[in-house]
This record gives structure tokens, sequence and C-alpha cells, in this order.
């Protein structure tokens, strides 16, 4: 029982976030037959028209077609958010298990390094990382996964140093379970549901951290178009063309809010505290 | 035979200031197969201590285990993992030895995955096997702990234990967390899997009713020493340390006959006594109503016997040229 | 015939679940008086623990809720009363001890300020605070009351905790002391002492105890009266000597068998078998009828559930057969000497060795 209800023992929230995700997926998987043309078809005769019905989302400045461009734009933003969250998962599930089994100096190491990224705010850490090392597509994926990790690596640890002082770890070892074995089948496992809850969640923070990259000028490059980057362009023309900015201002803002509500869904549905 | 020799485990506290006193202090005992032999004391005594060391979670500071006469210690990889399988443990609280994340026929088939024993349609044949003879059907095997109550909980543990063929467990407190009602079954199992396969069974547990009810033998301890220990009817009929009585005596007995004269006067809590107390005294002198000067001199040694003791004033193994404390 | 200062009368609590209400309590009845201790034993998912709480209106609410019957202190219903007047009740006339002393204090406040709290928010008006404090822990058996004024909660010992927490429990004087599961963190030499406290102050102060527990040893050490619940339901009610002597619902029988460690023909112990029922789906009929040796050949037991019978002075039970033994088996419960040593032997030996 959590907050929001439930529907065939399905938590509503955890629902409609799934639903939203699927339907941003869907979108981007079908973007080629969905667009009503190319996304970087230039037709400078129909430059900044406003929406209607040959554009449903109007066009920009060289004319090309908003909806077509918001659409493979997702593919651009899902892309990008996911290989950057799958990236500091795998960064902070490994070191956090390292820090949390182990204890000790590893931990200390770990936990120091922890610390230092976190002292940064979020934002700025990324912009730091991409200006140092140039706009394009690496740089932000590395700058992305570099924010991200450090908050799962201490969930991890957390989470990994609470499981190693319940006694069906010690039974494990009783039966005679080395390292590799009791980290594998008993640790991870049990610590799967809370780094789950955290990763939709990241995931619409690195959404959003890659729009606000883009919309710096740090992310994504013309030709390639993500949501930030076309708010990013769009805005020049705020007050002549604010549909080139909208558009992918909302686009962001329902996948950011479909992986939330996913994350706090499986919170309410997954955490033992909550449940019973 | 399963032995533990003159078991040492000092735990280092942040408090402490020099050495600690030792959690175990000089713990020997032997459980024979076939035999349940009992480790009785209070919550801190050591008791636990020493089963973890008895099945090598934990490693003794000084002091041997030795397994048909082979010295635990000695031994490393693959001879220790064979050697480990033949001492097993059922721990205290079912709903947290068994990983809430796994099936419970995956947890008795564990063992046998880890130590590469069988293929897979045998050790699915074995799992079967050990949750019928735990009284469990293969219908539970695919169920999850939360799902089973706690006596069928601590059955899938026994099997657990007992997949890898053990010749020893160690039964820590196996009953406490459980229903009263439940306890029987439990027991009975334990004793029926004990009588079919010979099993030398060392039970650690604060209850003595359950104690004199299913062991044999029994070593009281006390504060990490051990203080007495004997036959189970010798040692509760007769017993010879003034801790081993004031324990018996504070057993409530299920029977209002016996119930003690209500106290004229608030029963008084005695002192908590320093810690610190010095290795070489006796460590119940402070508590013990027989105290005097000796027993804060000398520590006790027991001089070995079927039904020995750790007390310079012992109740009634007193040799007759003994004077007794002074008075 | 005492007076009675508390009844509960048909008293339901439920709680909510996933899978619908549970009905912890379901129809509980019983009655405390003045310097007498009543038992109330079951096992887990019984509802004493419910009971306990639902007395004083200290249900966790959600999920819990009583949702019926009366709790009359001195003939006035507690559950009616305005939620701001209990504050008021609980203290100064019922107070509660719970299972775990350690988390029930304040782990950052002395020992002196937290009886302090308790003395001034229920003081009879005048008299000095410190004094009042000195007594109450002195009253409970606390060793150098003065001393632990000063001490925080981690400085004592198990046995002290519960000490503090029964004079903090006594300090303003009620009328009426629950105490669940005092002693079951305990150790048993510090149990025995706690449990001859409780039933020392019982008598002197003239309280009226209940006592939950699911030690049948502790009951037999401390209560006058026992009540047995099974799933929700007290199923017998009896003074404790009539209790131990013959207890006539099958279930009181089996957990006395349980706790005497009894052994039938072969050597087993006797056990009941099964386990507790799932509150949230109860078998029809009599509760534990699944459970039930007696219960075994007869359809009866299956069908409506069977009504409190009177059986004697001062004892009741709820079975449709009361006190048959089991197709093909007698009761041992009383068989065989109970385990453990008997005290008045050891206490001779003590005498002759000691001196």
């Amino acid at each position: 029982m959590g907050r929001g209800g439930s529907l065939a023992g399905l938590n509503i929230m955890a629902l409609a976030g799934a639903g939203l995700i699927l339907g941003v997926v869907a979108l981007a998987i079908a973007a080629p037959s969905l667009a009503p043309t190319h996304p970087d078809r230039l037709s400078l005769e129909e430059s900044l028209e406003p929406p209607g019905p040959g554009h449903p989302f109007g066009t920009d400045y060289y004319g090309r077609d908003v909806a077509s461009r918001v659409l493979f734009g997702t593919r651009v933003s899902l892309a990008i958010g996911l290989s950057a969250q799958l990236i500091a998962l795998v960064i902070g599930v490994v070191l956090g298990a390292l820090a949390g089994y182990f204890g000790g100096w590893v931990d200390t190491v770990i936990s120091r390094a922890i610390d230092i990224f976190l002292a940064f705010p979020d934002l700025l850490l990324a912009i730091g990382i991409a200006s140092a090392l140039g706009p394009g597509l690496p740089s932000i994926l590395l700058a992305l996964s570099l924010v991200g990790w450090p908050g799962l690596c201490r969930l991890v640890r957390g989470e990994v140093m609470a499981i190693r002082e319940r006694d069906f770890i010690q039974a494990a070892r009783a039966i005679g379970a080395g390292h590799a074995w009791m980290l594998a089948r008993h640790v991870l496992p049990n610590v799967a549901a809370p780094v789950l809850i955290a990763s939709s969640l990241g995931m619409g923070s690195r959404i959003l951290q890659e729009a606000s990259l883009s919309f710096l000028g740090l992310g994504v490059q013309p030709p390639l178009a993500s949501w930030g980057s076309m708010v990013h362009y769009g805005l020049r023309w705020l007050s002549r063309a604010p549909w080139l900015v909208i558009f992918p201002g909302l686009a962001i803002a329902v996948a950011v809010l479909g992986f939330h509500l996913l994350g706090d869904g499986l919170r309410d549905m997954l955490d033992p505290r909550l449940r019973d | 035979m399963l032995v533990c020799e003159d078991l040492v485990k000092t735990y280092r506290t942040r408090r402490s200031v020099g050495p600690a006193r030792p959690a175990v202090d000089g713990v020997s005992l032997g459980v024979a197969p076939g035999e349940t032999f009992a480790l009785v004391g209070e919550s801190g005594c050591g008791k636990t201590t020493v089963a973890r060391m008895a099945v090598g979670l934990l490693r003794p500071a000084s002091g041997r285990i030795l397994l048909e006469g082979r010295d635990l210690a000695r031994m490393r990889g693959r001879e220790l993992m064979t050697l480990r399988r033949q001492v097993q443990i059922v721990f205290q609280d079912p709903a947290g030895a068994l990983d809430p994340r796994q099936t419970v026929g995956g947890a008795v088939a564990e063992p046998l995955l880890l130590h590469r024993l069988g293929g897979p349609s045998w050790r699915r044949r074995e799992t079967e096997r050990l949750f019928r003879q735990v009284g469990l059907g293969p219908r539970e095997m695919g169920r999850f702990p939360h799902q089973l109550s706690g006596g069928q909980k601590q059955r899938v543990l026994i099997a657990r234990a007992l997949s890898l063929r053990p010749r020893y467990i160690i039964l820590d407190e196996p009953v406490s967390a459980l229903d009263v009602s439940v306890r029987a079954q439990i027991l009975n199992l334990l004793a029926a899997i004990q009588a079919e396969l010979g099993l030398g069974y060392l039970l650690i547990s604060h209850d003595l009713a359950v104690v004199r009810n299913v062991a044999s033998r029994a070593a009281v301890m006390h504060r990490g020493r051990l203080v007495e220990e004997g036959p189970v009817e010798e040692v509760w009929s007769r017993p010879a340390h003034p801790y081993t009585r004031a324990l018996l005596k504070a057993i409530p007995v299920p029977d209002p006959a016996l119930r003690p004269e209500p106290p004229s006067s608030p029963p008084p809590e005695p002192e908590a006594d320093p810690v610190g107390a010095r290795a070489d005294s006796c460590l119940y002198e402070s508590l013990c109503p027989r105290s005097a000067r000796l027993c804060r001199r000398r520590r006790p040694r027991p001089e070995r016997a079927d039904h020995w003791v750790a007390c310079h004033y012992p109740l009634i193994l007193r040799r007759r040229d003994d004077p007794g404390p002074p008075r | 015939m005492v007076e009675d200062v508390l009844r509960v009368i048909d008293l339901r609590a439920e709680f909510r679940s996933a899978r619908g209400p549970v009905k912890a309590v379901d129809g509980v009845s019983f009655s405390l008086q003045p310097g007498r201790t009543l038992a109330l034993v079951g096992e887990s998912g019984s509802g004493k623990s419910a009971t306990a709480l639902a007395i004083p209106r200290l249900l966790p609410d959600p999920p819990g809720r009583v949702t019926g019957g009366q709790v009359l202190l001195r003939g006035r219903d507690l559950l009616e009363l305005d939620p701001d007047e209990m504050p008021r009740v609980r203290g100064r006339e019922i107070a509660m001890v719970f299972q775990e002393p350690a988390s029930a204090l304040n782990p950052v406040m002395t020992v002196g300020d937290q009886v302090a709290e308790s003395v001034r928010t229920h003081r009879r008006p005048g008299g000095p605070v410190r004094a009042a404090v000195i007594e109450a822990l002195a009253r409970a058996g606390v060793p150098a009351p003065e001393k632990r004024l000063r001490q925080y909660p981690h400085e004592l010992s198990g046995g002290l905790k519960q000490r503090v927490l029964i004079a903090i429990a006594l300090a303003c004087g009620p009328s009426v002391l629950i105490a669940d599961e005092p002693t079951t963190a305990l150790d048993v030499t510090v149990q025995a002492r706690i449990l001859d406290l409780l039933a020392y102050l019982g008598r002197r102060l003239g309280l009226a105890l209940l006592l939950i527990t699911h030690d049948l040893g502790v009951v037999a050490r401390t209560a006058e009266r026992v009540a047995v619940m099974y799933a929700g339901r007290v199923v017998e009610t009896a003074p404790v000597g009539r209790f131990f002597r013959s207890p006539l619902h099958p279930y009181s029988r089996g957990l006395l068998e349980a706790a005497r460690m009894t052994r039938d023909d072969t050597g087993s112990f006797r056990v009941i078998d099964g386990a507790v029922p799932d509150l949230a789906d109860l078998p029809s009929g009599c509760r534990f009828h699944p459970r039930c040796a007696v219960a075994r050949l007869r359809a009866a037991c299956a069908g409506p559930p069977p009504p409190a019978r009177e059986a004697g002075p001062g004892h009741t039970v709820e079975c449709w057969y009361p006190g048959e033994a089991a197709v093909g088996r007698a009761w041992a419960g009383c068989a065989r000497a109970p385990a453990g040593p008997r005290p008045a032997a050891a206490e001779v030996n003590s005498r002759s060795a000691g001196l």
C-alpha cells in the first residue's frame, strides 16, 4: 500500500510513468513513419510557419518541420540519457558494492571520491567536464555519467553495508561461499530494487541534464538535434516563434515526468518497509 | 569428534583502553557423533562466538578446532572446503538466515551448486529428498521465505544444513525464535535426523528446559569461560557452580505450585560490576554469595572429570578435606 | 469479591492490510482487579499485543482501528472518551511497560530527567521533583538511585533499564499496569528478578496488572488468573491453579504440554500440528479446529464457532468438547514432573552446602 493507490496490485503512479515512457519510446522507434517530413529537409519558403495542418508543430527558421525534429530528437535524447545512465550504473554499482562489501581502505578511497564528486552541484560539474572536453557526443556522455555515478554508488554502498550484516550472508559463508559468489547471488540481487528505483529517477535527471548542456551549446552539435539543442536554437526566435521552444520543452517535461513517476511508483511498490 | 581446544577470541572495542577482556577465554569442549552437547549461558557470555568459531565463520585468536583429529586452522583451499562441509550451522532467526530474494528450494540447492555436486537433475532430486526429510513438500520449493511460517523456514534451514551431508551441526538457539507450539515439532525433527544419520549436535542455548530435554552433556558458560560441565542430569540435579545454581533457580517453571514465596521487599538489581575484572580472578565473584578472598586472587581452574566445575568453593563436588570458604 | 478496576467487554480491533481487514482482536473480554495479575497468554499473531495497545487507545491508527466493544475503567468507557482526555488517563490511571527496554528509553536524556518528566506531567501539587524521582527509582529496586539520575540509558544493564521504565510507569500512581512481554528480551536471571519486582509492586501498591506473555513459566510464577488467546479470541480463562491442573481447551493443553516438554509413548515431544493461522484467512468454526486433535473426527468443530461456557468458578472455555482427550491419546500434561529443578530442593541444597 503506497501513495496513489493501486490497480491489480500495481501502483498507479508506476503504471502512469511506464505508460508515458512507453509512449515516448514508441514515438522514438516509429519516428521515421510518423514524421511528416525528413527532420533535416530545408524549405526556406516555409520559414517560421506557426503550427497548422501541414506542420502540426510549425517550422523553424530554415523551414524544417518541428514535429519531425522533436520526434527524431526523442531518439537522440533517450539514447544519450540511457547510455549515460547505464555507464553511471555500472560504475556506481561496481564501486558501491566493493566499498560496502569489503569496507576498510577500499571503502575509504571510494567514499572520498564520492564526497568530492558530490561536493559540486550536478549541473556545474557536467558543464565543467563538457567544456573541458569540448562539445561532442563522447564528452557529453562522459560528463553525464560522471555526474550520475556518485549518487548511485553511495546508495549501493549503504545498501550493501546493511545487507552484509544480515544473517543470510553469514549463512552463505557457513556453506563455504566465497566473495564473488556472495556478491553475485546474495548481495546484488538484494540491492536490485533500490538500484532500479534510483535508475529510473536518474534517467529523468540525465535527460534533463543533457537538455541543459545542449541548451548551453555544450551538448549535441548540429545537424544532430536533441530536445535540448532545439530549445537552444529556438530561443533566438522566442518572441516570433514560441513553438520552437514550447514543443521540445514539453517533450522534455513529459519524458522526465514519466521516469520520475515510474521511480516513485516503483519505490512504493518495492520498498518492503512500505509494504505489508 | 569435533573438538574445540582452549579457544580464545578477543574483540577490539572502540571504548576500551588497553587489552580488552576476551569474549571467549579458554573454552574447550568436544562433540561426539550421535551426541548432543549443549553450551548454555546468558546473552553476551560468548556462546555464539564459540559457535561461529566452530563452523569457521570466525577465526580464534588462539586455540584449535579439531575435526576427527585434524586442525581446521591449518587447512587451506579445497581441503578446507571439503572438511568444512562436515560442520554446518542452523541459526537462531530463520527469517534472517534466508535470503529474501531466493526461493527456499534455491536456498537448499545452493550448497550443492556451490560445491559442484551432481548435475542439475540430480540436484533437483536431492533438494526434493531433503525437503521430504524435513517434512516439507516439493510444493514449498518454489516459495519465497516470507511465504512460509517460522517453523517451515527453520525446516528449510535444517534441510540446507543437511544438504552437504555434514557429520556435525551447530544449532545456535534453533527454537528460541519460534512459537511455543512449533518448538516441539522442530526438536522432534532434529532428534529424528540425529537418530537416522548419527549426527553430532552442538546446541547453543539459553533455554535450560530445552537443553535438559534434548542434550546428553552440557557446559555452562559465564563471561567467556566455562564454569561447569557434565552429564545434563548430573548438572541439573546437582549443580556445583553457584552460577549454574542461580541460573537453574531462575527458570520459570510452568507449575504454580512451585512458585517461590513472593518477596516482601523489592528484589534489588545487582550492580553490574566493573568488567575490567582481572584475568586472575573468578569472574562470578562479585555476584557470588560464596565469594571469598581466594576468589578475587586466583582464577579457579577445573580438574577435568566427567562432571567438573571451575570454582574454588563448589556446592557439592567439594573434596572432603576442603574446609570451604572462610566465614 | 473484589471490585473490577478495568473491564474489557467484547473488544474488537482490526488492521488494514493489502489483503483486506485483519481482525487482530475479535471479541475479547476480561477484567482486572486491584492487587491481582491477569496473564494474557498467546503466540505470535494471537492478538495479545493488539489487545494491550487497544486498551489505552495506543493502537497505531492507521493501520489499526478499534471497531467495537467497551473498555470500562471504573465504569467509564475509555473508547467513548474525548481523545484529548486520554493522555491524562494514560500514565495517571493506566501505565504501560514494553518488551524492549532499550528502545523505550530516550538515549540522549538522563535517567533522572526521564523519570522527572513522568513525575512532573502528573504531579500532585507541591513536593520536590528530585525527591519524588529518587523515591520512584528506589521503589523499582534501582540500586543507588541518586547516582543514576545523571546516567544515560546506555550506561545501564538491560534489567536496570526495565526497572527505570517501571519506575517511570509507576511514578504517578496508576491503578492499572499493562506489561507487554516485559521480560522477553532479558536473561533468565534478570527475568526472575523483574517478575518478582512486578509481583511485589502489584501487591504493595494494589495495582491491577495485565501481563502479556507467551511463556507459561512466567504465568505460573506471577499471575493469579490466565486468559489464553488464539487467533484474536480468548479461548480459555481460568484461575492459575485450575488452569495448570486441568486446562480444558485443547489449545491450552497443547501449550502446556509444549511448555512442559511432555513426551509421548515413542519418546517424541508432543506437538500441536500446523502453524498459527493467518488472521486474514481464518478457518471456519472454531479457529483452532484444523490443528486440533480432538476435532479430528468431529464435524461440529467446523460448524458455528463455539460459545464461551462456564466450566467452574471463574473458568470459561470456548470449545465444543472441553476437556475431552484426543482420539487414542490421553492428555499427559501433568503426568511427568516439569522440566527444571524444583526450587525447594535447590534451596535446601544451597543451605546445606553454602553455610
